[in-house]
């Protein structure tokens, strides 16, 4: 799933000067689950937006409302009636959400109350790490699972670098070096004879290098 | 200025709850100005809870948990303990001071120090003043 962090109030608070009817949207999906963005905490940013507001003498109207998914124009459609009266949307939905929510309503301003973080998954209650950057390129079957591009901090293709010490990265003792993982997953499936492939230079202009990606199925292209 | 502080204090049912029911039946009185919100575990609070107990004009609000080690359901006065600490710093940021937002461990038979702990409470509140939310309306 996408996980993302709140954006510290402080930093949200000055988006919403000059503004006097505020929509707090959150999104019922990913962020959800990592307790960024959902009615929960659409409701906990509302009050103290509302609270920050009279702090300071002012007088806002801040309104809150969680859609199930932010991501899909479908689903921001149904907020046509919400926003009305609206002068500012705050969402608390990834990047991708503040983004449709953008192009739905393009004479509203959008601002996002949250920093998208990384593709993973909850490690334990509170933690979430990070799994897949996304490359475009999946080697997860060479690799015993577990991906040199998301747990190696160098994202190398062929084994550890020099610097990882009893199965820690030389980057931070706390993270686990990626290629130790990979060849301990091998061994116990009895796989070892992979990591004798050499894995050529990685195609990077299928990640972020050939700018922003597009997926087309020309099958379901109607 | 004379000033009585409207005050939320939540009590968890295990805990504090009784000890100020065991108050109110000895005929202890405490300020008339402190409304208890009974809770069924003190990790049952929520952040919004609290906010929303500002936002309805509350000058000040007390939590009430069992002592470490002895909540019913493990982790509850924990839990309670950290969400307090986390919206300390938020009301700091949204412009409450977080003296306002008060944090006690208590069991059952303490309610002699409720009694205390209410009072005393009750007088930080009223040497802040009236929430600055209600000031500035």
């Amino acid at each position: 799933m996408i996980v993302a962090e709140q954006k510290d109030i402080a930093e949200i608070i000055p988006m919403t000067e000059g503004y006097q009817n505020i929509l707090v949207i959150g999104c019922d999906t990913c962020v959800t689950v990592c307790l960024a963005g959902g009615a929960k905490e659409v409701a906990i940013l509302a009050c103290s937006l509302r609270l920050a507001a009279r702090a300071r003498g002012k007088k806002v109207q801040v309104d809150e409302i969680s859609i199930e998914r932010q991501c899909e124009k479908e689903f921001v459609d149904s907020l046509q009636s919400t926003v009305r009266g609206h002068d500012l949307l705050i969402s608390m939905g990834c990047g991708i959400g503040v983004q449709t929510i953008a192009e739905q309503f393009p004479n509203l301003a959008v601002v996002p109350a949250l920093n998208t973080k990384l593709l993973g998954l909850p490690e334990r209650q509170g933690v979430w790490v990070e799994r897949c950057q996304a490359c475009g390129q999946c080697i997860l079957d060479k690799t015993g699972g577990i991906c040199p591009i998301s747990r190696c901090s160098k994202s190398l293709l062929n084994g550890p670098c020099g610097g990882s010490q009893n199965g820690k990265c030389e980057i931070n003792k706390e993270i686990d070096c990626g290629w130790h993982l990979i060849y301990e997953r091998l061994k116990s499936l009895g796989r070892l004879g992979c990591l004798e492939e050499i894995m050529p230079a990685k195609d990077w202009s299928r990640s972020r290098n050939g700018g922003p990606r597009k997926v087309i199925r020309e099958d379901m292209c109607l | 200025m004379d000033f009585t502080p409207a005050i939320v204090a939540f009590c968890c049912e295990n805990s504090a709850y009784r000890a100020a029911d065991t108050a109110g039946a000895r005929q202890e009185g405490y300020p008339s100005n402190i409304s208890i919100c009974r809770l069924p575990c003190s990790g049952k609070l929520e952040v919004i809870h609290i906010l929303k107990a500002f936002e309805e004009g509350a000058d000040g609000v007390f939590v009430f948990a069992c002592h470490p080690d002895s909540c019913r359901f493990l982790l509850g006065n924990v839990r309670a303990g950290k969400r307090i600490e986390h919206t300390a710093a938020l009301l700091e940021k949204i412009g409450i001071e977080k003296e306002r937002l008060r944090f006690f461990y208590l069991s059952e038979l303490e309610w002699t120090q409720f009694l205390d702990l209410v009072r005393q409470g009750n007088e930080s509140i009223k040497s802040l003043g009236p929430s600055p939310i209600k000031v500035k309306p």
